[in-house]
């Protein structure tokens, strides 16, 4: 498979405090990623840095030149109040950088988002406002947004942050499609239920280690959050001692 | 009353400056009251004294002064919000006491006796020349065509900065350009309402526009509208009743919205 993204012993500094190091790892295509690790670990730094946010203090991040990023961020980035509607926000998605006076969307475009909305069934919402959105409909307005423009790699920054459990499972089944045509990189705590749609997992704590298999032992986890994990499930680790889960303000 | 307008000059600038300043406020008020920029817009509005101190010591056009010395803070502010460290009500804050400090002292040092600036701090728009509405007219037609020029940007960046940068944009060029548009509007509305009383004119219009429509479009042409009743109202209040103008349009936008505010709750 072609690899897509490539990260070679990247450093991340912020003051003097490291926050990511020695960072190496390649992402192919179509590949479903899911990045786990505590609060205060880098998960979003690393994010970040591969979409270009943060200036790494040391190594390099290689882009294909056919790489075209979607990104689905947290829920706390951007204006949720704003009187904006949701055909609006997805059509945002096609902007490019080469700046057009008196722009306006085509009907190329407009077919575009006809084919978004269909795919992620979300037609009955092209005219409702986003603050009149449920957490679970307004996470799939902005997947929906990531995806209009065809990236083949999504990113999405702890997308189930704010949605109930049966939007949680709805949303993994969109992104399982949606795997098999792009590339995933997702940021999740929701490890007992994500690890059984990954193919791989990075665990992120200040170091990275990258298991190009979706099956994680105790040890894995465990040296991950560097705290004990109470097994819960199909024997799946998954929840991480609340004491631990107070982290650093970038995470 | 349109009788009294057609027969007088200053009616007539004080009319047209009105319409000019609703449209500066539908557009720009809109943005700073969805964007929660009231108190960067009421920072801006009192850094503008320094420059008109500044206007009155080296003897320029007060208000022009004010322009480019608003705009000089209002990069900074822009400049020194995007370094991690700071915090931008602590730099707005520092901001608009240093231009208070400036404009005191630069009207201290001015030769003679102390010039009125009453004027640029309650306003007066009966007062509008024919070279202040030159200069409204210039600052509206910047403000409607930098908003319809790129509006599907704009709209994108007031939505979500970070996707705005992930889809390629030098965000920082669209802070810029929001903040200079901020503040040449805000100077703009001196002459009307004065720089205590600006952010009143900025934000009331909109915040009553919001009470009727959850469209941004909707919302602008609503505020222009509302503004420009507000405006027209408190000029025939203050005429009729010889009542200052500025302090009139604020106290009428504000009874206004209040009163709609009971009704629509």
């Amino acid at each position: 498979m072609k690899t897509i993204l490539t990260i070679k012993n990247l450093e991340v500094k912020f003051d003097d405090t490291v926050t990511l190091e020695n960072v190496n790892f390649e992402i192919k295509e179509k590949t479903f990623i899911t990045i786990i690790g505590p609060n205060g670990g880098g998960k979003t730094t690393l994010i970040k840095s591969i979409l270009g946010f943060i200036e790494p203090s040391k190594g390099e991040i290689i882009k294909d030149k056919n790489l075209k990023i979607g990104y689905v961020p947290q829920k706390n980035s951007f204006e949720e109040k704003f009187p904006i509607d949701v055909k609006t926000v997805i059509l945002s998605g096609i902007l490019n950088k080469k700046i057009k006076l008196f722009h306006s969307y085509s009907k190329e475009n407009i077919n575009d988002l006809a084919i978004t909305l269909k795919k992620l069934n979300i037609e009955n919402l092209k005219n409702k406002q986003i603050n009149e959105l449920s957490g679970g409909e307004l996470q799939k307005v902005l997947l929906a947004r990531a995806i209009i423009s065809n990236p083949n790699l999504l990113i999405l920054d702890e997308p189930f942050s704010n949605i109930d459990s049966s939007s949680t499972n709805d949303y993994y089944h969109v992104l399982e499609t949606l795997a098999k045509s792009m590339s995933i990189l997702i940021v999740s705590h929701d490890i007992g239920t994500i690890i059984s749609h990954t193919d791989d997992v990075i665990c992120v704590n200040k170091k990275v280690h990258y298991h190009h298999d979706k099956e994680l032992t105790n040890n894995d986890i465990q040296s991950t959050y560097g705290c004990p994990i109470e097994l819960i499930g199909h024997g799946i680790p998954h929840r991480i001692f609340p004491n631990y889960i107070e982290g650093e303000k970038n995470d | 009353m349109i009788k009294l307008i057609l027969e007088y000059n200053f009616l007539q600038n004080a009319v047209i400056g009105a319409i000019l300043a609703s449209i500066i406020t539908g557009i720009i008020g809109s943005i700073i009251v969805e964007k929660k920029l009231v108190m960067l817009s009421s920072g801006i509005a009192h850094i503008s004294f320094g420059g008109i101190g500044l206007g009155y010591l080296i003897n320029i056009e007060p208000i022009y002064s004010a322009y480019v010395f608003s705009i000089i803070s209002s990069i900074g502010i822009v400049k020194l919000n995007n370094s991690e460290k700071s915090y931008s009500d602590v730099i707005i804050g520092i901001f608009w006491s240093l231009g208070m400090a400036l404009g005191i002292l630069f009207l201290y040092l001015n030769p003679g006796y102390p010039p009125d600036v009453n004027s640029y701090l309650f306003g007066d728009i009966l007062t509008i020349t024919k070279s202040d509405l030159i200069t409204i007219s210039i600052t509206t037609s910047i403000t409607i065509l930098s908003f319809i020029l790129f509006y599907n940007y704009w709209i994108a960046y007031f939505f979500d900065k970070e996707f705005f940068s992930v889809l390629g944009f030098k965000r920082k060029i669209f802070d810029y350009a929001l903040f200079i548009l901020i503040t040449i509007a805000i100077i703009s509305l001196i002459k009307l309402v004065g720089i205590i009383l600006v952010i009143a004119l900025l934000t009331i219009p909109p915040s009553m526009a919001k009470l009727f429509t959850k469209s941004f479009n909707k919302i602008m042409l609503l505020s222009t509208l509302f503004s420009l009743i507000f405006i027209l109202s408190g000029l025939y209040f203050s005429y009729i009743l010889d009542i200052p103008s500025g302090a009139t349009i604020i106290i009428t936008s504000a009874l206004i919205y209040f009163s709609t505010l009971l009704i629509k709750k």
